[in-house]
C-alpha cells in the first residue's frame, strides 16, 4: 500500500502515486481563499499556474471567500507524463455514461473509499467494490482503489463537500499521477442546470497540469444519459445511486434513488434489478424537493411517464414551487399544508409593505 | 477599406482582415442551431473544430432549440498566429476595467459599428468613435473599428428610438448572440492579434446563460486566434478600479438607451451604475448627468438579468437613502410587484398585485394533481 500525507491529510493506493507534494495544492487553495489567507503553493506546474488566478476568483465568487494572494514559484519539473486515461467510477449513472461515452479512451477506473462511503463503513464499499470490479472486467478496464480521509478531514469551506469534493477529486489525480495523463470527471449536472459546485465544466478543466489533463464529461441530461446506460443490461443491474448507505445497494426510498427509477420508468423500464420494487405514485409524490435537482424533476414533465406517475411528480413540483410540505394523503399532513398556505398568503398580502 | 463577406453578411475595417475560413463559422453555426437545419460550417482549423459539437450543446441546452448534426471539414492550413492583444472596447464599465487590468499587455481596442449602434445610424457612432479614440489615446493603444451588417442586417430594422435588445432575424437572438459575433470579428481580424480579451458583463457568482460566457468564449478560440473571457471582478470593484482614472471615468459610456456621447441618465443601467458610483464616494461624475435620486433608484423594474448587479449594492456601502431605495427595488423584484413611484395609482396596483399572489398562495394546497 502506497501513501501520500499532507497536514494530516492521506491517500492510499495499490498503485504507484506521485512522490511529490503538488498534489495537494487545490485543497491548500479553496481552504485558503475560504479562510482569506495567503495560499501558499509551492512548486506548481506552469499550466496550472496560468489558471490559478482563475480558480482563486471562481471560488471566491462561489464561496464568498477572498482574492487571496498566492504564493507559489513555478515548477521546472520535466517528468515526462504517464500513459493513460482514468475516470472517476462511483457506479452512479453519470459514471457508467461516461464511461460508455470514452469507452475507447479510458483504461482505468478511480473507485474512491472515503468519498460517498465513510471509511468506517468496510461493509458497503465491500459491496461497491465488488461491483465496481465486475464493471471494470466486464468493460475490460483495470480498477484503481483509492483510500482517503479527505472527506471527513475537510476544513469548513462554505458550501461544504458540495464545494471542497471537486477540489478533492483534483488532489486524487494528482496523488494519481504515475497512472495516467488524462482524468474524466463526470458532470453530475447538464449545461441547461449549472449551479456553482466544486466540480463544474468551468472549473475542472482549469486543474489539468502539463501531466496531468483533467476533463470534464457527459454535461447531457440525466434522462439522457440513462437512455443511453439502459442499452446495457450488464451496467444498468450494477447502478449504483444512493448516499443512504443504509445496507441495500440502492435503498429504493431516497429522493435520488426515486428520480433515478422514475427515470427508467419513463424510459419503459419497470424493473431494474438494482433497485427493489419500491416505487409508487404515493412515494413520488411525497418528495421532498430541493433545488439542486430541480432540473432532473422538472425534465420529467416532458417525458413519457403513466399518467399516475406523471401527476405525483406535478404535485412534488407544485409542493416545491408553492412552499408547502408534500402531500402524504395523511390528515395531519393536509391540515399542515392549509397552516404553511396561510402563513404564505398572509407574507404575499403584506409585501407591498417595505418599509 | 477591407472587407470580408459570407452569405450576405460582411465585416469591414481599415486593418488587414483574415485569409482564414474560421471567421463565418460561429455565425453560421448559431443560424444553423437556431433554424433547426442541417449546418455546413466549411473549413474549420483543428482547435475550434475540437469545440464546435460542445459548443452546439450549449447552444441547444441554453435555448431549448434541437439538437442538429454538424458538418465541417478540419483544414491543414497552418497559418501562423499574429502577436498582438486586443480587446473588444465598447468604452463601458467592463471595457475600461479589462483595459486597466491588461493596460501592458493590451495593443488594439476594437470598437464595432453594428453592435450597440445600428449601422445606419452615423451620426450616433461618430460620437461613440470619437470617445473610444480618446480613450484609446489616454491609454497609448490603437482603435480599430469595424463595421459589420450581422445584427442590423436588414433596412426594415427598428429605427433607433425604438431599439429593440431582440432584433427578430438575429440567430438565437442578439442575448445569445453576441459572444459568438465578437469571436466573429476576432477571427475576421486575425491578421492583427493573436489574443483577444472580451470583458465580462457578470461576474462568477452570476452564471446565468448569456451569449458572451466564461464556458462558451473560450470555445471559440482557434488556433491562431486564442479568445479569453475576461472575468472575476464583481461590477462594483469594476467600477473602482476606473474610478481610479478620472480620464477613463469621464468617458465612461454605459447607457443602453443612448448610445450618442451622453449617458442618458435614467435607464436602469445608468442608475445602476450611477449608484456604484455613489457607493464609492463619487458623487460627481462628469460623465453622466446629475439625475440620481432615491426616488428614481427605487422605481427602477429589475430583472432576471441584473438584479445580481443591484444585490451587490447592498454591501457596497451606499447612504442610507440610496439604501433603503436599492433594498426596495430588489424587495419589489422578489415579490413580483410593479416597483414603488410614489404615486397612489402605483400603490394601489400593488396591494391588487399582492392580493392576487395572496389568494393563490392561500388555495395553493389545491393541486389537481
Amino acid at each position: 500500500m502506497n501513501r501520500v500525507t499532507d497536514r494530516g491529510i492521506w491517500i492510499e493506493s495499490d498503485v504507484p502515486l506521485a512522490d511529490t507534494p503538488q498534489w495537494s495544492i487545490p485543497l491548500r487553495l479553496v481552504k485558503a481563499v475560504a479562510d482569506g489567507e495567503t495560499a501558499n503553493l509551492g512548486s506548481v506546474s506552469p499550466l496550472l499556474a496560468s489558471n490559478l488566478p482563475t480558480i482563486r476568483d471562481i471560488f471566491a465568487a462561489w464561496i464568498g471567500g477572498h482574492q487571496v494572494p498566492l504564493n507559489f514559484e513555478l515548477s521546472s519539473d520535466v517528468t515526462t507524463a504517464a500513459s493513460g486515461v482514468s475516470l472517476f467510477f462511483s457506479g452512479g449513472v453519470d459514471s457508467f455514461y461516461s464511461l460508455i461515452k470514452n469507452r475507447d479512451e479510458v483504461d482505468n477506473l478511480v473507485l474512491i473509499h472515503g468519498f460517498d462511503v465513510p471509511l468506517a463503513d468496510t461493509r458497503t464499499f465491500e459491496l461497491a467494490e465488488a461491483q465496481a470490479r465486475e464493471v471494470a472486467r466486464i468493460f475490460g478496464k483495470r480498477l484503481i482503489v483509492v483510500r482517503t480521509n479527505l472527506h471527513w478531514e475537510q476544513p469548513s469551506v462554505p458550501g461544504g463537500w458540495g464545494m471542497y469534493g471537486g477540489a478533492a477529486l483534483a488532489a486524487v489525480a494528482y496523488a494519481l499521477t504515475p497512472n495516467h495523463c488524462k482524468v474524466y470527471i463526470a458532470s453530475s449536472h447538464s449545461y441547461t442546470d449549472l449551479p456553482p459546485l466544486g466540480s463544474h465544466p468551468l472549473l475542472d478543466p482549469l486543474w489539468s497540469t502539463h501531466q496531468v489533463e483533467i476533463v470534464n464529461t457527459g454535461i447531457e441530461t440525466r434522462i439522457d444519459k440513462l437512455r443511453v446506460v439502459v442499452q446495457y443490461p450488464e451496467a444498468l443491474a450494477r447502478l449504483r445511486v444512493c448516499w443512504e448507505n443504509l445496507g441495500n445497494y440502492n435503498c429504493g426510498l431516497c429522493e435520488k434513488c426515486i428520480r433515478t427509477m422514475l427515470a427508467l420508468l419513463a424510459l419503459g423500464i419497470e424493473h431494474c434489478p438494482a433497485f427493489p420494487d419500491t416505487l409508487t405514485p404515493e412515494l413520488v409524490r411525497r418528495q421532498e424537493l430541493h433545488e439542486t435537482s430541480m432540473g432532473s424533476w422538472r425534465s420529467f414533465l416532458r417525458s413519457d411517464l403513466p399518467p399516475a406517475f406523471h401527476a405525483a411528480v406535478q404535485s412534488a413540483i407544485h409542493s416545491y414551487d408553492a412552499e408547502l410540505p408534500p402531500r402524504t394523503g395523511k390528515l395531519k399532513r393536509g391540515i399542515k399544508r392549509w397552516l404553511y398556505a396561510a402563513r404564505n398568503a398572509g407574507t404575499k398580502l403584506m409585501s407591498p409593505v417595505d418599509r | 477599406m477591407n472587407r470580408v463577406t459570407d452569405q450576405g453578411i460582411w465585416i469591414e475595417a481599415d486593418v488587414p482582415l483574415t485569409g482564414t475560413t474560421d471567421w463565418p463559422v460561429p455565425l453560421r453555426l448559431l443560424r444553423a442551431v437556431s433554424e433547426g437545419e442541417f449546418a455546413s460550417l466549411g473549413r474549420v482549423s483543428p482547435r475550434l473544430a475540437s469545440s464546435l459539437e460542445t459548443i452546439r450543446d450549449i447552444y441547444v441546452a441554453w435555448t431549448g432549440l434541437s439538437q442538429i448534426p454538424l458538418s465541417f471539414e478540419v483544414s491543414s492550413d497552418a497559418v501562423a498566429s499574429s502577436g498582438g492583444v486586443s480587446l473588444f472596447f465598447s468604452g463601458g464599465v467592463d471595457s475600461y476595467y479589462s483595459l486597466i487590468k491588461h493596460r501592458d499587455e493590451v495593443e488594439n481596442l476594437i470598437l464595432v459599428h453594428g453592435f450597440d449602434v445600428p449601422s445606419a445610424d452615423a451620426k450616433t457612432f461618430a460620437q461613440a468613435e470619437a470617445q473610444a479614440s480618446e480613450g484609446a489615446r489616454l491609454f497609448g493603444k490603437r482603435l480599430i473599428v469595424v463595421r459589420t451588417n450581422m445584427r442590423w442586417e436588414r433596412p426594415s430594422d427598428p429605427p433607433l428610438t425604438n431599439l429593440s435588445w431582440e432584433c427578430p432575424h438575429v440567430p438565437c437572438g442578439w442575448m445569445m448572440m453576441h459572444g459568438a459575433a465578437m469571436a466573429a470579428v476576432a477571427h475576421a481580424l486575425s491578421p492583427n492579434h493573436g489574443k483577444v480579451y472580451i470583458a465580462s458583463s457578470h461576474s462568477y457568482a452570476d452564471l446565468h446563460s448569456w451569449g458572451s460566457h466564461p464556458l462558451l468564449d473560450p470555445l471559440w478560440s482557434s488556433d491562431t486566434v486564442q479568445i479569453v473571457h475576461d472575468s472575476g471582478e464583481t461590477r462594483i470593484d469594476k467600477l473602482r478600479a476606473v474610478s481610479q482614472y478620472s480620464d477613463a471615468l469621464a468617458r465612461v459610456r454605459v447607457c443602453i438607451e443612448s448610445f450618442g456621447d451622453k449617458n442618458c441618465g435614467v435607464c436602469e443601467k445608468c442608475i445602476r451604475t450611477m449608484l456604484g458610483l455613489r457607493a464609492l464616494g463619487v458623487d460627481r461624475c462628469s460623465a453622466f448627468p446629475d439625475t440620481l435620486t432615491p426616488q428614481l433608484a427605487r422605481q427602477q423594474t429589475l430583472n432576471s438579468d441584473n438584479v445580481l448587479h443591484w444585490r451587490e449594492l447592498l454591501s457596497a456601502g451606499l447612504p442610507p437613502a440610496f439604501h433603503a431605495a436599492v433594498q426596495s427595488a430588489i424587495h419589489s423584484y422578489d415579490a413580483e410587484l410593479p416597483p414603488r413611484t410614489g404615486k397612489w395609482k402605483r400603490e394601489v396596483k400593488r396591494w391588487l398585485y399582492a392580493a392576487r399572489y395572496a389568494g393563490k398562495a392561500l388555495m395553493s394546497p389545491i393541486d389537481h394533481y
